[in-house]
C-alpha cells in the first residue's frame, strides 16, 4: 500500500515537471541600456540625463493568444511590478501551448478599487493607494532631471484614477514574436520623449494628465528590443 | 490505507485552520434596511471586533503616539469630538474640519464630510496619513504592531496569522466601527412599540416630516447623500467640499447629510462645527440662507416655523438621542481584552 502510494506521489511529481511552464519578464531601458533605479544616466535620444527612484506598476487581467483564441489566463488578478525588485518582473504561465499576442491592462479596475481593503500585491502598504481620497496609484515614476524646475530638480508621477470620467486603467495589446525567447519592453525615453519636463513634473492625483500619461507609457510598450 | 486517510484527514484539518470557526455575529437591527457594506468579504469575528477596538483606542497608529482614533471620536460624544470646531492632531495641529460622529457605518456607500472615500475599509488611511491628524504612514504603523508585545497575538486571534497587514489591520478597524450601532434611541423605541411620545414630540414628528425628512430619512436619519445646504463660505477654511477632490463645478459645496441621531452628544454641527446648538441650526434653515441660488433643490421652498414650533422639532430630535449606544461598554476602551493579552 506505501509503495503504491509513494508510486502515486512519485508519478504527480513527474508529471508537475513535465507540464512546461513558460514566464515572460518585463524589462526597461533608459538611454538604450537597461534601466539601473538610482543612477543617473544619459540618454542620446533625450539628450538628458535622467535618474529613475522609482518605477513601478500595477498590471491585471493577464491573458495569452493564439490568434483569435485566449489560450491561458492568469489566475492572480493583479501583480505589482517595481522595476527595482526583479523577482517582480517576471510573469509565470503554467502552460505550455503557443502563444503569439498577450493582453494586459494597467493599473487596477473599478471594482477593486471600490470593494474596500485588498491583499498581497494590492495590501495599501505597498505604498500604492491615495489615502486622502480612495483608489490605486496604478503607476509611479519617480525621478530627477535637470530640465525640471523643482526641488532637487524632481519629478514625481503617481498615476491614476478609476471613475468616469479619469478612469487611467490602460489597456495593453502585444504581438509576440513565434518561438524566440519573449519579453515585455519599457522604454523610459519613449515616455519622456512624449512629455515636456520643464513644464509637466508633477501628477499626484486623477485627472485628464495621469489619463493620458499612462497612455503613453502604455503606447510605448513593445515586444521588440 | 491508514496512511492514506491520515493524509486525506490533513489537509482538511490544514484547510480548515483558514476558516473562521466563529459564527457570523448578528449584529443589524430588523427595522433598519440593508446595510450597504458587504460582511462576505469581511466576515464579523469576535477576534477582528475585539483587534479593531484595541486599535481604535491605541495612541500607537500616530506618528509621535499621541493620537489615537478615540481622540476625536470619543464614545461618549456618540464617536464626535464634543466642543471642538476642527478636529485635532499631532502636535496640537488643527485640521479643516469637524470630526464626524461614527455610528451606522454599515449603511453608508462613502465617508468623509466630502465623500472622497469609497469604503468604510480604507477610510481609517485618510486619518492616519494626514499630516494634522495622525501624521503617520501606513508601513510605518504596521512595523510598530508587529514589534509590538500584543498586536502578534492579536492578530493571531483575529485572522489566524500573526503578521500584521494593511488589509487585516483596515478589515479590523472596520469591523470595530460595523459594531457600532445605534438603533436604541427613544424614536426607535415608540417605533418597536415599547415607549410612546409626548404630545411635544409627536407635533415636532410632524414637522420634521414636513420639513426635514426627505435628506434626513428614517430610521437612519440621512440619506448620506451630498446637499448644498446654503452655509457660506468660511474664508479661513476655504472649504468647497465634494468639488476639493472631483474639481467638477456641480459639485462646489456640496457636503454630506449627517445624521441626526444622538444630537445631544454631538454638538457642534456642520462640517466646520460652526453651530453649537440645535436652535442654531434650525435658525439656519429658516431664515439663515441669504443665496437662494447656491443650495440643493430640497431646500428651495423656504422653511417656516415659529419659535414654539422649533421648540417642538427640537423636542423631537432630542429622541433621537441614544443612551445605550452612547453608554454601552462594548464599545469603550478595552481594558478587558488588553487584560487578558
Amino acid at each position: 500500500m506505501i509503495k503504491a502510494l509513494f508510486l502515486l506521489v512519485l508519478m504527480h511529481t513527474c508529471y508537475s515537471m513535465s507540464s512546461q511552464s513558460q514566464s515572460l519578464a518585463f524589462e526597461f531601458t533608459l538611454g538604450n541600456q537597461p534601466l539601473e533605479i538610482g543612477v543617473k544616466t544619459y540618454s542620446k535620444s533625450l539628450k538628458d540625463s535622467l535618474q529613475i527612484d522609482a518605477f513601478r506598476f500595477y498590471i491585471s487581467s493577464v491573458t495569452l493568444f493564439n490568434g483569435k483564441d485566449s489560450v491561458h489566463s492568469l489566475k492572480q488578478t493583479h501583480f505589482l511590478i517595481d522595476a527595482e525588485k526583479k523577482e517582480t518582473t517576471k510573469l509565470r504561465f503554467s502552460t505550455a501551448k503557443e502563444f503569439n499576442r498577450i493582453s494586459f491592462q494597467i493599473g487596477v479596475d473599478s471594482t477593486t478599487n471600490s470593494t474596500g481593503a485588498h491583499g498581497g500585491d494590492l495590501d495599501p502598504m505597498k505604498g500604492m493607494y491615495w489615502s486622502w481620497q480612495s483608489g490605486y496609484i496604478n503607476l509611479k515614476l519617480e525621478g530627477s532631471s535637470a530640465l525640471c524646475p523643482t526641488r532637487k530638480n524632481e519629478f514625481q508621477f503617481h498615476l491614476g484614477g478609476y471613475s468616469y470620467p479619469n478612469n487611467s486603467l490602460t489597456e495593453v495589446s502585444l504581438k509576440m514574436p513565434k518561438g524566440k525567447e519573449k519579453f515585455i519592453l519599457i522604454p523610459l525615453d519613449s515616455f519622456f520623449k512624449e512629455i515636456d519636463l520643464p513644464f509637466l513634473y508633477s501628477v499626484m492625483s486623477p485627472g485628464e494628465d495621469a489619463t493620458q500619461l499612462l497612455k503613453i507609457i502604455g503606447d510605448s510598450i513593445s515586444s521588440e528590443r | 490505507m491508514k496512511i492514506l486517510i491520515s493524509i486525506i484527514s490533513l489537509f482538511f484539518i490544514s484547510f480548515g485552520l483558514g476558516v473562521n470557526k466563529e459564527s457570523l455575529i448578528e449584529i443589524f437591527p430588523a427595522d433598519f434596511p440593508e446595510p450597504t457594506y458587504d460582511l462576505e468579504k469581511n466576515p464579523l469575528s469576535q477576534g477582528a471586533i475585539n483587534l479593531g477596538r484595541v486599535l481604535f483606542y491605541d495612541p500607537i497608529l500616530s506618528k509621535d503616539r499621541s493620537i489615537s482614533c478615540a481622540s476625536c471620536h470619543s464614545p461618549y460624544n456618540a464617536f464626535a469630538h464634543t466642543d471642538h470646531e476642527l478636529s485635532h492632531g499631532i502636535s496640537d495641529l488643527i485640521g479643516t474640519r469637524n470630526a464626524p460622529a461614527l455610528f451606522n457605518l454599515a449603511w453608508q456607500s462613502s465617508f468623509m464630510w466630502d465623500g472622497a472615500v469609497n469604503h468604510l475599509d480604507v477610510q481609517a488611511l485618510a486619518p492616519l496619513t494626514s499630516k494634522s491628524e495622525m501624521g503617520e504612514e501606513l508601513i510605518s504603523v504596521i512595523s510598530k504592531l508587529q514589534n509590538s508585545s500584543i498586536y502578534p497575538d492579536l492578530f493571531m486571534k483575529a485572522f489566524n496569522d500573526s503578521v500584521v497587514t494593511g488589509e487585516h489591520l483596515l478589515k479590523a478597524l472596520s469591523q470595530f466601527q460595523l459594531t457600532l450601532i445605534s438603533a436604541n434611541s427613544k424614536y426607535d423605541k415608540v417605533m418597536r412599540k415599547e415607549e410612546k411620545f409626548t404630545a411635544k414630540e409627536l407635533t415636532g414628528k410632524r414637522l420634521f416630516e414636513k420639513n426635514c425628512n426627505t435628506c434626513h430619512i428614517q430610521p437612519l436619519f440621512s440619506n448620506y447623500q451630498f446637499k448644498k445646504n446654503g452655509l457660506e463660505i468660511d474664508s479661513t477654511l476655504n472649504d468647497y467640499g465634494k468639488f476639493n477632490h472631483t474639481k467638477l463645478a456641480k459639485d462646489s459645496l456640496l457636503f454630506k447629510v449627517p445624521s441626526l441621531r444622538n444630537l445631544s452628544y454631538t454638538f457642534p454641527y456642520m462640517h466646520d462645527g460652526r453651530f453649537s446648538t440645535i436652535r442654531e441650526v434650525i435658525s439656519h434653515y429658516t431664515n439663515g440662507i441669504t443665496d437662494k441660488t447656491a443650495i440643493s433643490e430640497e431646500l428651495k421652498e423656504p422653511i417656516s416655523l415659529t419659535s414654539d414650533e422649533k421648540t417642538d422639532l427640537v423636542a423631537f430630535l432630542l429622541t433621537l438621542n441614544d443612551k445605550e449606544f452612547v453608554f454601552n461598554k462594548q464599545h469603550h476602551y478595552p481594558l478587558e481584552i488588553l487584560k487578558i493579552n
